[in-house]
């Protein structure tokens, strides 16, 4: 596997453009957390080098309307992605849902309790990755509502009374909360602390996966691609990681 | 006050102009001339009751600049006896009230009055030459004089900012000399502007009492009047206000213009330091009183004014140092400080518009609609309380549940490993 050249070890797994918004996502989310305690907590230590110019210039507060914008349209920019593209329809239906991800989940339960030997096998996306795409949806949608109500307090003004700018606050304050420990300790875990991945999972810097990943966390999507494309086993394949994405 | 000569003044000049031109003038000056065969020398000295050496040299000079000028040693050194004197013997204190009668009588009565009276003090208690100086007395509008307005703060200071005397007599205030230095008004005043305020202006002059007495320009409920003297304007708005109402019916609680403003160390609102200035006022000024559990039981305030602006976005805001967003006054005013069922109030509803509108330009209606500081006695801050208990429970629940599965995770995934080793 250290041979990078020979392509029929790795499977893709984000095209070049799914990493782009992944990394674009990333550092907004971050900017976004980082200004947005900011705010909440002005006196910690740590706030303080934000702050230098608030006197003359509200740094903290422009960089989180900058990075508010930028993540809000990425996600238009995705939800054309998933809607308008066959590869977004195909990402859409493998978030999707199912029976499946019950069972896995009680599967994965057993076998974490030492009740099973091996974890189950899953498809395209576990349910530990589905829950976290929909949280992040959820989240995107509930952040940027009451955001722009409170970046635009005078339209938001119009329509609500004052008390129920209170209460975009708090629901923004905790919906933070939420969405920041929902990405340190679900998100974080799986990519950088699991001791499977550890240090830090690759396939969002070079979008690949290697065969021993995919059986490790995507086997079933392992043995329906090759059930699909009698792909022969690793030895004498010569498919490229593109010709299998788009299969 | 210190710009006109008082008439007594005029017809002293009158007379020592007429005395310098006469023969009695001559004579005068002959008569002090005996005084100085002896004081004219500077190594005369003598030796006092506390066994410590002092001159008797009087430099006579120093009368020529005085207001005095002319005057005859005896006039105020009335006790000398010529005949036995030079023998020795101690005189009295220069008397001045045989001229000066209402002046000595208003410092009697004053806290430097009586505090000469107490036989311990007498050696400490500013006499009428501590003040005014001996030969050399000069009128209070000579900029040179040591009650000139310039120079007046450096004169009560050589007692009041020495730590000796303020130890000694437990003056509870310890160095007005720095902030009044400091103050706006001691700043005006080193920089030549004459109608700024220096000691006297707030503490009188001759009459100079405790603030605890009831006569004084500095007992709690004098002080608006004594700020008065030059802030009329504002000193009405106040008297008109809630704290201006309350301090006119006896309450020793709320607050006079010293109380948010300083005594000695007054600066304007525009100094970060000033306890009113917008990132001080909220906590070291209103909150004084507004979060105390004392004062807001004893007058049945509304409680948490002060936390539920520090954690709102104003609030926030301005402890990030953002000046610019609303404080207390903006809302409340700040000498004209009404509650809201007052209609000139600028927090009364029909003014709530146009008081948010300062800064929101659109603020309309809704502005009113909801309560700025929110707690929980409010029908909408139980809404808030029930959304906040939601989150509570889903991130308790959420985050947990996820720490637990990917702590199994980890604990299994790292057994595994070990077993493979």
């Amino acid at each position: 596997m250290s041979n990078q050249n020979n392509n029929h070890e790795y499977y893709e797994r984000w095209t070049r453009v799914e990493r782009y918004q992944h990394w674009i996502l990333a550092v907004s989310f971050i900017i976004l957390v980082i200004t947005g305690f900011a705010l909440k907590y002005p006196e910690a230590a740590w706030v303080q080098p934000l702050l230098l110019l608030e006197g003359q210039f509200a740094l903290r507060g422009w960089l989180h309307r900058i990075a508010a914008v930028v993540m809000v349209m990425l996600s238009c920019y995705h939800i054309g992605y998933m809607v308008f593209t066959p590869r977004g329809r195909f990402l859409l239906k493998a978030f999707a849902p199912n029976r499946q991800d019950w069972a896995d989940l009680k599967d994965n339960f057993r076998f974490l309790l030492g009740k099973r030997t091996a974890p189950p096998e899953f498809d395209h996306f576990s349910y530990m990755e589905k829950a976290e795409y929909w949280a992040l949806v959820w989240g995107t949608v509930v952040m940027s509502v009451t955001g722009f109500l409170l970046w635009f307090e005078n339209l938001a003004l119009k329509i609500f009374p004052l008390w129920m700018m209170e209460v975009f606050t708090v629901i923004h304050l905790y919906e933070a909360w939420l969405a920041t420990l929902a990405i340190l300790v679900w998100h974080f875990y799986y990519v950088i602390f699991n001791p499977d991945v550890y240090p830090l999972n690759q396939s969002m810097i070079d979008g690949k996966m290697s065969v021993h990943e995919m059986e490790r966390e995507h086997g079933r999507e392992l043995a329906r691609l090759r059930a699909e494309s009698m792909v022969p086993l690793e030895e004498d394949a010569e498919v490229t990681p593109k010709e299998i994405s788009q299969m | 006050m210190y710009k006109r000569r008082g008439r007594q003044q005029y017809i002293a000049s009158a007379i020592l102009f007429v005395l310098l031109l006469s023969p009695v003038a001559i004579e005068a000056q002959s008569g002090n001339s005996d005084c100085l065969a002896c004081h004219g020398d500077k190594d005369l000295v003598t030796t006092d009751s506390t066994g410590v050496e002092r001159s008797l040299y009087v430099d006579a000079t120093q009368m020529e600049n005085s207001v005095h000028a002319g005057f005859e040693c005896v006039t105020c050194h009335v006790d000398v006896a010529p005949a036995s004197h030079p023998d020795g013997s101690r005189l009295a204190r220069a008397t001045c009230g045989t001229c000066h009668e209402n002046a000595v009588t208003e410092v009697g009565e004053s806290v430097h009055g009586k505090a000469s009276l107490e036989g311990e003090a007498l050696s400490d208690a500013p006499t009428c030459g501590d003040c005014h100086g001996s030969h050399e007395i000069r009128a209070t509008a000579d900029s040179l004089s040591s009650v000139n307005q310039r120079q007046l703060a450096f004169t009560c200071a050589r007692c009041h900012a020495n730590p000796a005397i303020v130890q000694k007599y437990h003056i509870p205030i310890k160095d007005p000399f720095t902030a009044y230095s400091r103050s706006v008004h001691g700043r005006l005043t080193i920089a030549g502007i004459d109608s700024a305020a220096t000691c006297s202006s707030c503490h009188g002059n001759h009459k100079i009492f405790a603030s605890n007495n009831p006569a004084s320009k500095v007992f709690h409920f004098n002080i608006p009047q004594t700020c008065g003297q030059c802030h009329q304007a504002i000193m009405q708005e106040y008297n008109d206000s809630v704290h201006g109402v309350a301090v006119a019916r006896g309450s020793t609680d709320s607050p006079v213009c010293t109380d948010c403003h300083t005594e000695h160390g007054i600066e304007s609102p525009k100094v970060a330091t000033a306890p009113t200035a917008p990132r001080n006022v909220a906590v070291e000024t209103c909150g004084r009183c507004h979060a105390s559990t004392r004062i807001v039981e004893k007058y049945g305030m509304r409680a948490e004014r002060l936390s539920t602006f520090a954690d709102s976005y104003h609030g926030l805001a301005l402890r990030s140092g953002r000046l610019s967003v609303a404080n207390c006054g903006s809302c409340h005013g700040v000498h004209n400080i009404l509650p809201s069922s007052d209609p000139r109030s600028m927090i009364h509803p029909s003014n709530l518009a146009a008081t948010c509108g300062t800064c929101h330009p659109n603020a309309g209606e809704n502005f009113t609609r909801g309560p700025v500081h929110m707690t929980m006695e409010e029908k909408e801050g139980k809404t808030i309380a029930v959304i906040r208990f939601i989150y509570m429970t889903l991130i308790i629940v959420v985050i947990g549940g996820m720490f637990i599965h990917n702590a199994l995770d980890f604990v299994r995934k790292s057994k595994q490993a070990l077993r493979r080793e």
